[in-house]
This record gives C-alpha cells, structure tokens and sequence, in this order.
C-alpha cells in the first residue's frame, strides 16, 4: 500500500525531492492537465503577435482575466514575456522556467502564459478566487458578552482577524506547507521577545517533520505533534476564537493556524485551560473564579458519579444511611439487574443520544431528545429496566460533562468514565482509587511541547495558581505565567497595576 | 565522583523544596494506623516517644547528608568508592533487599487492611499485581513523576487529617494524664517501635543525586521529619483521647475503627472510603521504595529496565501470595521494624564512621 502510494506519487504528482529523478518538463505537466475538464489552454491572437495561454478555470477569477488581462494584451503590441510583465497593472507577477513553481502556481489559481507550445519560459500571473465562508458568530464556543467573531475556513481571514487586534510587528508568522499531496499551509503565530524560541522551534520542528499525505484539518495536526500521542487527554488546545488566541499569543504561547480549518491550535497549555472558558475574562473575578470551580466539580462529578452508585450499591451498601438506603432500595427494588448492568445500560443509552444527536440534521435531532429523554427515561423506568435515581445520576453526569468549555476534552472525560465504572465494579471504592492512581501518574507524565501538563498542582508553582482554580483579578495577573518560560515575563508593571488603583481610591 | 551528577540531564532533577514531600510522604505510612506497637510500653505517654524518636531522626539526617555531600553520588556510588567493587556491590544489594522488604511490607499491610474491612475474599496476589503494574508504571515514567505522586499525597492527606478531629466529640482526655507516668526505658522502647513509622528519609541514599542544588535540600529534609513528627503526635493524641489503653491493645488497626463514628446525613462508615483514599498515602512508600530497588538494580547490573521491573513484580506478587495468615504479616511487620531499626540507627552512623576513615586513610598517602 505504502509502497503504491509512493509510485503513484511520483508518477502522478511528482514532487519528489529526489534529486536522481528524469527532468520533469513542462510538456509532461500539460499532459498531465490535459485530461481534465477545466483546464483551459488556448492560444490567444492579437493583429501583431499570439501568446499561449493556460489556467484551471475552476480556481481563477474569469472577470478578472477578461478586464486585467486580456484588454491589455489586444490593446498593446509585445514581443517578449518581459514586455507582457511591463504591461499588466499587476503585483506578483513571475516569470520563471522552474516547472515546480508553474505546476504549483497553477494550481493555486495562477495564469500562465507562454510564447509558445513548448516554450519552458513561462509568465505566471495570480488570478485566485478563493469561496469562502463569511466571518460567522462562534457556535462551539459561545459566549453571551464579549466579541462574536469566529474563524472560517481559509488561512488569510483567520490571520487577519488575529492581526487587526494585536497590530505590532513583533508579531511573527511562519508558514511551512505540510502534507505530500494536500501541501497544506499551516501558519505558526507567536509574539517574538515574549514567546519561548525553544518552544517556537519545537512546533516549527515537529511541523517539518510530519509525514503524512493530506493535512485536512487542525485536528489531524493534533494527533500528529502532541507529545503523547497515545493518551486520551488532547495536548494542544483548540479554539474557534480569535478573542482567545490573541489573548494566548500575549501570554507567550504559539499559534497554529491550518489552512482550511475552522479552529487555532495552541501551546503549551496545562490541564485546568480546558477547563477555563473565555468568558471568564469578562466576568468580574469572584464570580469568574465561582463558575471555574462549578466546572471542574462539574467534571468530578461527571467521571465519578456512575462509579461511585456502583462502588456504593454493589460492595459498599453499610455506608448509606438507613432512610437513604430506604429510597435507593424502593426505586431498585424491582431492577433485575447488578447496578454494574444497569449503569452500563444507562450509559449506553445516553451515548447513542448524543451520537444520534450529533450524526442527525438539527430538524430531525429535536426529535431525539424528544425520544430520549422522555420516551426512553421514563418508560425504563416504568419497565423496571433501569432505577429512577441511576437515571437522574446518568443525566446530571452526562449534562456536567458539557459544561466543559472545550469540546475535545469533554470528549475524554465522557470516555475515562468507563474504565472508572468497570474498576468500580471489581473493587469498589478501592478500585476507583487505584485508576485514578494510575490517571494521575499518566497525567504527570504527560508534557505539552515538553513543558509539564498538569502544571500549577506539579510542579507546584503557586504563581501560576491565580489564572487555574481561580481567576484572580487583573491586577494580580502582572506575571505571564511561567510554565512556558516566557522570554518576557511581565505582562504589566505590577507597581503601576497597583498603584492607579490607590489614587483612585483616594479621590 | 561526580560522575552521577553529570550523567543527569537537567530536566530529570527535581527541585529542593520537593525533599519535604519526599520524606514526609515515605514516613507516612501504613503503621500510623495501628499504634499498638508504639503503645504497648509507654502506653498513654507514647506520644513523647514519638517526639524523641523523630529528634533522633533529625540527628540522622543530619549524618546522612554528611555521608552524601561528601560521596556526591547516592549509596551504590559511595560503596562502590569506599569497599571497591565486590564487597561495595554486596552491600548495594543488601540495601536493595531491605528496600523490596520495606515495599513488600507496606503492600502486604495494606492488603490484609483491605481484608480484614472491605474484602475478606481478596486474592492478595491478585491484588498486589494489579497495585503493583500501577505502581510500575510510576517507576517507568521516572523519579519526577514519583515525586508527583509524593507531592500530591501530601496535598490528599490533608482532608483525611481533617477526619480525624471528628472523634474528638468524644475525647476523654484525661486519658492522658498524669504525664510522664512511665520509666525512661518504657519511653525508650516504644520510641525504638515508632522506628518504622518514622524511617522513610533512608531513601534519600538514593534520590540524593536527582537532588538540583542537594545542598539546599537538607533545611526541607528537616521541615519534613517535623511536621511528620508532628501528624504522628496529632495521630496518637487523637487516638489515645478516643480509646484507653486496654482498649486500644485489643483492637487492631485501631486508627480506622475511629473512622466509624464519622456520620453525615448522605452517608455514614467513613472508613470504606477512607480505606480507599489511604491508597494514596500508601502509593509513594510503595513508588519509591520500588523505584530505589530498580535504580539501584539497573546501576549494579545495567540490565534492561523494564525487565527488572517485571522481575522485581513477579518476586513480590510470588510473595504475597505466599503470605496467608495475619500472624505470619505481623511477624513481616516486627522483622522489618527490627531490620528498620538496625539500619537506621546502626549502618547509617557507621557508615558515616568508615567514610571519614577511608577517606582520611587515602588522603594520608
């Protein structure tokens, strides 16, 4: 299979690096273009003189040719590429025999125009017309104040939504084009004299570095440069907000931007960032740090509450109360199953209605909250399948793991609750215990860009403290936080912050 | 012999101040649970016994950061420059058989604990192989994570300190009094018996090395036998308020049994959860014992890693195994306490001994 791909590659697509390969010429490459539909190659007459020209009409702008080039070539007379350069009103023209470049020129959207058929010397003209979508409100990430742009799918937009709001030159950009066949431009952003250089060359390296034929989303970027690449817990974080990420690039965090998706990706990040939404920055801080903390209960609640029923019911029993035991008997009373069975049931169902949810149109997906919540709840319970108190659990859990601002690492707790369940079921309390042993020695091993995961609880840095459990207030964050050893570590001084703060006071 | 040291890339280290974790962690353990040991001479008046067995672990950790700063390396290096390679590599091995004992009593503790209370059908290899592969998997992923566990332990430990001032509604304190009611030989013997609750910072023998300014590190090591010190006085207070003293020898693993009077309105029997919870009180003496032995192991011998870790699961899931009744895992706890107690209190000064000789002896030449 490899092996095929590889020869189709070079036959087909030839961009190789081999230097030992025959000499692609341009013949070669307009038989290559020939047999499809929309490549369009004519020669074009004037009274004097005839050029050829050649371009997929697909990718380029056909007004555009017929007012910016076409007219200019019949209303003056030329003799050479050089004259046609000279003529056309146009930047980033190019006139080059190097067939790479053609070839990749024009499949971009570029216009090519020769003197003859087998002239290798070759005038290139940008004509692109790129479809895109508008710059929409964010829809993961939501928020009800504060800026409602989102990113779109094309590079230049999402770049520009980012440079409109940190408009300083330090602002660097690197693009490097990953992916054999896709070439798909991935853009590293970062602030330079605040963000690591170790940490910029560690993306900008493991970028170069992938090998993999097609790059169609951020997601696969991911996969493909996380430290672990096994664990379940995601090591870059993804964000559809451009609000955020200028708000990671002034912390000294690098930005990953790929072309033709909707999200940034960022690093290096900690744990509790998933947790963090953005709209807790423009909460005032005690009732931001308040929601932060419903959250991550949220979280806790959502992983355990299914063990812990089964922990309880099937070993642990002698710990209810005699009046709680009372009501949990009276709604199991009837229940054939273990409550292992039962929770896994439950669970089952609640994952199909997500999935379900998910897969379906928004119409037919009302529907199906419709048929989960109300048919399948309350008739398993009438059927004695299932007990009304595992049902209230199992939904609290599921809506808890939503409240995780984050969608890929709401993903990873809906999953980690599993194995927490069937360890629940073989030792109980202790069960539980020793997989949360061993996710957190999994935790602590785990690096985003080589710098640690979990990193305010360990190593235990209490500086960074104040934007993890809590958010402090803004004149407490004076300090970058210093996991990624950021090169420029005030971020105001914390004098000043203070101090305008008195005078205030004493008005 | 710096030779250790530079053998370390930086991002191995671990920070000074982490030492605290370290060896409060390790000291905290299994036999603060079950204080009849320490009782059963000095009776209500143990608590000073703890006292001064923790000022004599101050004097020890004093001599063991001597005997370190002046080998810089940890205790397989300094055998090796001190009794050359046989006899040093000898005496590693012995350490490193004294470092799966304390590790194989510890699990084995604890499992009897999960016996006797939660699951009296418990297959304890079973069980130690799957505490064990967990535990494993810490050593794999290196000292640092290691430490992780230690610091976060410390960090658990605190709420379940907390439950402890729930059975003082029902204290009797003059349980307590008369003070000094005991001769200083009484004192003396069960301060020898809160040996094993207290030892613990011996691994620093081999962590010393992975240590960034070591030097730095020993006001922490000092910090850290105080306030443990000061949890097992806390402890023991709590528990001689609770019970009296004839009580208190006929009940084993006394401590959880405080755990039962704990109610709240959702739920009652504290002690199944904090049975579970103690997992993590548990887990560092286990890690790092079993982190030192494989350290040690790979440093004698340089075999495979992984190969010693599953050798070193297989000897200890074999013996737990073999290990049934609870009077074979009492003698298992008095011989390492014995064992414990020699090697503090004996090899440790000794050895400080022969280093200043040795090295004063090849000096002189």
């Amino acid at each position: 299979m490899l092996k095929w791909l590889n020869q189709s590659k070079k036959t087909l697509f030839n961009k190789n690096n081999d230097d030992t390969e025959t000499e692609f010429k341009i013949d070669d490459l307009i038989k290559a273009l020939k047999p499809s539909k929309d490549f369009q190659r004519f020669e074009f007459k004037t009274e004097s003189t005839s050029c050829i020209i050649s371009y997929m009409n697909t990718l380029v702008n056909p007004e555009f040719i017929h007012r910016d080039v076409l007219s200019h070539l019949t209303e003056n007379a030329f003799t050479s590429l050089k004259e046609i350069e000279k003529l056309l009103p146009i930047e980033q023209k190019l006139i080059t025999d190097d067939v790479k470049e053609i070839q990749k020129k024009i499949m971009t959207g570029s216009i090519m125009i020769q003197f003859s058929e087998h002239d290798s010397n070759c005038l290139l003209i940008p004509a692109v017309t790129v479809e895109s979508r508008q710059v929409t409100i964010p829809e993961v990430e939501f928020s009800v104040v504060g800026p409602k742009e989102a990113f779109v799918e094309t590079l230049d937009i999402n770049i520009n939504l980012i440079r409109k709001r940190l408009p300083l030159p330090q602002l660097h950009l690197r693009e490097i084009e990953v992916g054999k066949i896709s070439n798909t431009r991935i853009a590293v952003l970062f602030i330079d004299g605040i963000a690591n250089q170790e940490n910029v060359n560690t993306v900008i390296q493991r970028l170069s570095d992938i090998e993999y034929d097609n790059i169609i989303d951020s997601s696969y970027i991911t996969q493909m440069i996380s430290d672990n690449k096994n664990s379940p817990f995601p090591q870059l974080l993804d964000t559809e907000r451009p609000d955020r990420v200028c708000a990671v690039l002034t912390e000294g965090k690098i930005v990953i931007l790929v072309d033709g998706s909707p999200h940034a990706l960022y690093a290096p990040i900690t744990i509790v960032e998933f947790f963090s939404a953005f709209e807790d920055y423009f909460l005032i801080w005690h009732m931001a740090s308040f929601f932060r903390l419903i959250r991550l209960f949220a979280v806790a609640f959502s992983v355990f509450s299914t063990p812990f029923y089964i922990a309880i019911l099937t070993y642990h029993f002698e710990m209810l109360p005699i009046n709680l035991l009372a009501t949990i008997y009276s709604s199991r009373g009837n229940v054939p199953f273990p409550p292992v069975l039962e929770v896994l049931i439950m669970e089952f169902v609640i994952e199909l209605l997500r999935e379900a949810g998910a897969r379906l149109p928004s119409k037919v997906g009302q529907t199906i909250g419709i048929v989960g919540g109300i048919v399948i709840g309350t008739a398993s319970v009438d059927a004695g399948l299932t007990s009304s108190v595992l049902l209230i659990i199992v939904a609290l859990a599921a809506l808890a793991s939503f409240t995780t601002p984050v969608y890929q690492m709401s993903n990873t707790i809906r999953f980690i609750r599993f194995p927490f369940i069937l360890f629940a079921h073989l030792w109980g309390f202790v069960g539980i215990a020793i997989l949360f042993a061993i996710t957190i020695c999994h935790l602590l091993g785990l690096t985003s860009l080589g710098r640690p995961f979990i990193e305010p609880i360990f190593p235990p840095r209490l500086t960074d403290l104040k934007d993890a459990f809590f958010r402090m207030p803004f004149n407490r964050q004076a300090k970058r936080p210093i996991y990624q050893r950021p090169e420029d570590s005030n971020r105001a001084n914390s004098a000043r912050l203070n101090q305008k703060h008195d005078k205030n006071k004493n008005k | 012999m710096r030779f250790m040291r530079n053998l370390l890339k930086e991002n191995l280290l671990i920070s000074p101040f982490l030492v605290f974790y370290l060896i409060h962690s390790m000291q905290t353990g299994i036999s603060v649970l079950d204080l009849r040991g320490i009782s059963k001479s000095a009776g209500h008046d143990s608590w000073i016994s703890i006292i001064i067995s923790g000022l004599s672990i101050h004097l020890l950790i004093f001599i063991l950061y001597r005997i370190l700063n002046k080998g810089q390396g940890d205790l397989i290096a300094i055998h090796k420059e001190l009794f050359g390679k046989w006899v040093g590599g000898f005496l590693s091995l012995l350490f490193i058989l004294y470092l799966l004992m304390l590790c194989f009593t510890v699990l084995r503790s604890y499992i009897e604990i999960i016996q006797l209370w939660v699951f009296p059908q418990l297959t304890p290899w079973f069980f130690s192989l799957v505490l064990l592969i967990a535990a494993g998997y810490f050593v794999i992923n290196g000292l640092r994570v290691v430490t992780g566990i230690c610091f976060l332990s410390t960090l658990y430990s605190i709420p379940i300190l907390l439950t402890f001032l729930f059975p003082l509604k029902f204290a009797h304190f003059s349980n307590l009094l008369p003070v000094m009611d005991h001769s200083f030989r009484e004192l003396i013997d069960s301060a020898r018996n809160a040996t094993l609750g207290l030892s613990g910072f011996e691994l620093l023998f081999m962590y010393y090395p992975f240590i960034k300014h070591p030097k730095k590190s020993e006001k922490w090591a000092h910090l850290a036998v105080i306030v443990t010190t000061l949890v097992y006085v806390f402890i023991a207070l709590v528990t001689f308020v609770f019970y009296n003293q004839g009580q208190l020898q006929e009940i084993l693993w006394g401590t959880i049994t405080i755990w039962k009077i704990i109610e709240f309105p959702f739920f009652e029997r504290f002690e199944h959860l904090g049975i579970a919870a103690w997992i993590f009180i548990v887990l560092p003496n286990i890690c790092l014992t079993y982190w030192g032995a494989h350290r040690g192991i790979v440093e004698i011998f340089s075999f495979n890693k992984k190969l010693i870790l599953s050798v070193i699961i297989i000897i200890l899931v074999a013996a737990s195994g073999l290990i049934e009744d609870r009077t074979s895992i009492e003698a298992l706890r008095r011989f390492s306490g014995e064992v414990t107690f020699f090697f503090v209190y004996g090899y440790i000064p000794i050895l400080f001994i022969l280093q200043r000789l040795i090295l004063k002896l090849r000096g002189g030449k």
